[in-house]
């Protein structure tokens, strides 16, 4: 169904079997990634173009570095897999390899989720910045997020001292 | 730019004002603070119009002013809905976060997460831990703000986010709240109340996000109430018609109480509803049946209130409040151990929307058949009820566990108890420890768990 699969630099996804329906989505950095239809169908956002006809052209994806996409895109492949397995931990076990990178790459990948409208994707990223948070203390919450602080070391002192009993 | 939603209001009713001429353009406006107050006092003298966006650039100027007014002092006032429709909470989030940040997602530095739009991190700070927010809140000032407002609280309502403590008063220990999921005893303040209320028995239940404590002061009746979000007790206002020993449970932010002791001792009919958001009591309709030492409790969505006495008689029959249309329904032979003298109010708990109870008598734990009104035994408690009439123990919900706190006479500590009742365990009861707690005494004042 793509239009010009041929010219494709980096169909680096695009191996699986020539029978089903191909969708092509294009990055910010103009590279081409031509996917199953099952697989980018996982995109709510995706989805919805598909379902108002825009299904037959190259999908663009503004907000979405190539590097991004096809990390985003690899997530996508494998739950179509496993949504037709139904291993439940296997499913956990490649969430969590795949989940571990950077705040930067993290923040990326949210934004993606987020803009296409990948639920599964979505709650994976923003449970890992919430597990990151978890039994952490202020100091470390703000190098790990790069975070400001603007509290006076007095302030920050009557702030833990209101929270004193969570800390006890 | 601070407050996108008050600035849309703003526009909008501007651009309704602009046809009709008679009325000047008005200056432009959010952050611009110095043109309000003049466009104020000329409204006196314009039409309507004019004058209610000068109460919407009134709201703004406050807005920017004084950021610690929280978005429930503006939209929650003068409604008792038991729920947060999405587009109120949307509002709501416009006058909680700065808007930092483009809708691509991106976010300036002053964004809570610096590179995550604000929107998306505050859902995402709904999903930690609330064991969390205290070590948020002392990350900066804006989440401290965030953090003291109690909105990562209505977000995580909204969102289907619950984790559950459990609140404890014991013979030999003031309150403290305890966290299953760490293992951790947390104190909370001592309730400021006089010496009356501090000695006579009390009852309690958890609502929304605090903790209210029903009791009596030299005074008569009266309620205090702790705030997870402030870690204070205040005053909370008396119901509508005071009493003890009453029905009661909570579901959200809401409670339903029921029944009663009136200060003459009568058995009450009547009922009443908490909104913990709104800090006000309303009627209900009155029950089919007076009844005091009964006891409450949520499931199917549905309020329940069963067992207790009116008059001399011990009642065996429930009832079932319809929230939606209002009504109660009396339901015969609901509750399997009909109360003896001395004995508490019935030991019911609900989890994952089925009954259980502790029979006072017998020590068994038993298991309610919604469909056909009977009860079966699932096995035993971990520790005698018998003993003391089921006094100074608690049986409580908490999550998908069933909760027993209690000790035996003369040990000196509780024991919190817990089993899963849906744990492929044959339906039969396996109790396993999840804390002790020394030097509280063996006897439980007051529990309660706090669902949140």
């Amino acid at each position: 169904m793509a239009s010009s699969s041929s010219s494709l630099p980096s169909p680096s996804s695009s191996s699986s079997s020539s029978s089903s329906k191909k969708l092509v989505l294009r990055s910010s950095d103009e590279k081409h990634f031509e996917v199953d239809e099952a697989v980018a169908l996982q995109s709510e956002m995706i989805k919805q173009m598909v379902e108002d006809g825009f299904g037959g052209d190259v999908i663009p994806l503004l907000n979405v570095s190539s590097n991004i996409l096809s990390k985003v895109i690899d997530y996508c492949k494998k739950h179509v897999d496993f949504d037709s397995k139904k291993k439940m931990d296997d499913r956990r076990r490649w969430d969590a390899e795949y989940i571990d990178v950077g705040v930067d790459e993290l923040y990326h990948l949210i934004m993606a989720a987020n803009y296409r409208n990948i639920k599964g994707l979505l709650d994976l990223t923003c449970q890992k910045v919430a597990d990151t948070i978890k039994g952490k203390k202020p100091k470390q919450i703000r190098i790990i997020f790069n975070i400001k602080n603007d509290v006076t070391p007095e302030g920050e002192q009557k702030i833990r001292k209101e929270h004193s009993w969570a800390f006890e | 730019m601070v407050f996108r939603y008050f600035f849309d209001e703003l526009k909008r009713n501007k651009d309704e004002v602009k046809r009709n001429k008679d009325i000047p353009d008005l200056p432009a406006m959010v952050g611009a603070q110095g043109c309000v107050i003049p466009q104020l006092r000329t409204s006196f003298n314009c039409g309507s119009e004019s004058f209610q966006i000068n109460w919407y650039l009134l709201g703004c100027m406050l807005l920017a002013r004084n950021k610690n007014l929280t978005s429930d002092d503006i939209l929650d006032k003068g409604t008792d809905m038991p729920s947060l429709d999405p587009i109120k909470l949307k509002k709501m989030k416009h006058t909680v976060t700065e808007h930092s940040g483009d809708k691509t997602g991106r976010a300036s530095d002053d964004s809570f997460l610096p590179g995550l739009n604000d929107d998306m991190v505050l859902d995402i700070l709904a999903w930690t831990s609330r064991a969390d927010y205290p070590s948020l809140a002392c990350v900066n000032r804006k989440f401290k703000s965030l953090v003291s407002s109690g909105y990562l609280y209505k977000l995580r309502r909204h969102l289907g986010v619950i984790e559950h403590w459990v609140y404890l008063a014991c013979i030999s220990m003031p309150w403290e709240a305890f966290d299953p999921v760490r293992c951790k005893w947390m104190r909370l303040p001592a309730l400021p109340c006089d010496v009356c209320f501090s000695s006579a028995d009390k009852e309690s239940l958890a609502v929304g996000t605090q903790l209210l404590v029903f009791g009596q002061e030299l005074t008569g009746f009266a309620i205090w109430k702790y705030s997870l979000i402030t870690h204070e007790w205040s005053r909370c206002p008396l119901m509508n018609l005071s009493r003890c020993l009453f029905g009661s449970s909570s579901h959200g932010e809401i409670a339903i109480i029921a029944g009663g002791s009136d200060k003459d001792g009568n058995a009450l009919k009547s009922a009443e509803f908490y909104n913990s958001e709104l800090g006000v009591w309303k009627n209900l309709p009155d029950m089919n049946l007076p009844r005091k030492m009964c006891s409450g409790f949520f499931m199917d969505g549905k309020f329940y209130v069963i067992g207790g006495v009116s008059g001399s008689e011990s009642l065996t029959c429930g009832e079932e409040y319809n929230i939606e249309t209002r009504t109660w329904r009396r339901i015969n032979d609901m509750y399997p151990c009909p109360k003896r003298p001395l004995q508490c109010p019935p030991l019911v708990a609900v989890v994952n929307n089925q009954l259980y109870a502790a029979d006072q008598t017998t020590n068994e734990v038993k298991k309610y058949n919604k469909m056909n009104n009977t009860w079966s035994v699932v096995g035993r408690l971990p520790l005698r009820a018998d003993s003391n009439n089921g006094w100074g123990l608690a049986f409580r919900g908490c999550g998908d566990k069933l909760l027993v706190v209690g000790g035996q006479l003369g040990c000196g500590y509780v024991v919190l108890h817990y089993w899963c009742p849906e744990d492929g365990n044959n339906g039969e009861t396996e109790w396993k420890v999840l804390s002790v707690r020394e030097r509280s005494g063996a006897f439980v004042c007051n529990c309660a768990v706090m669902s949140c």
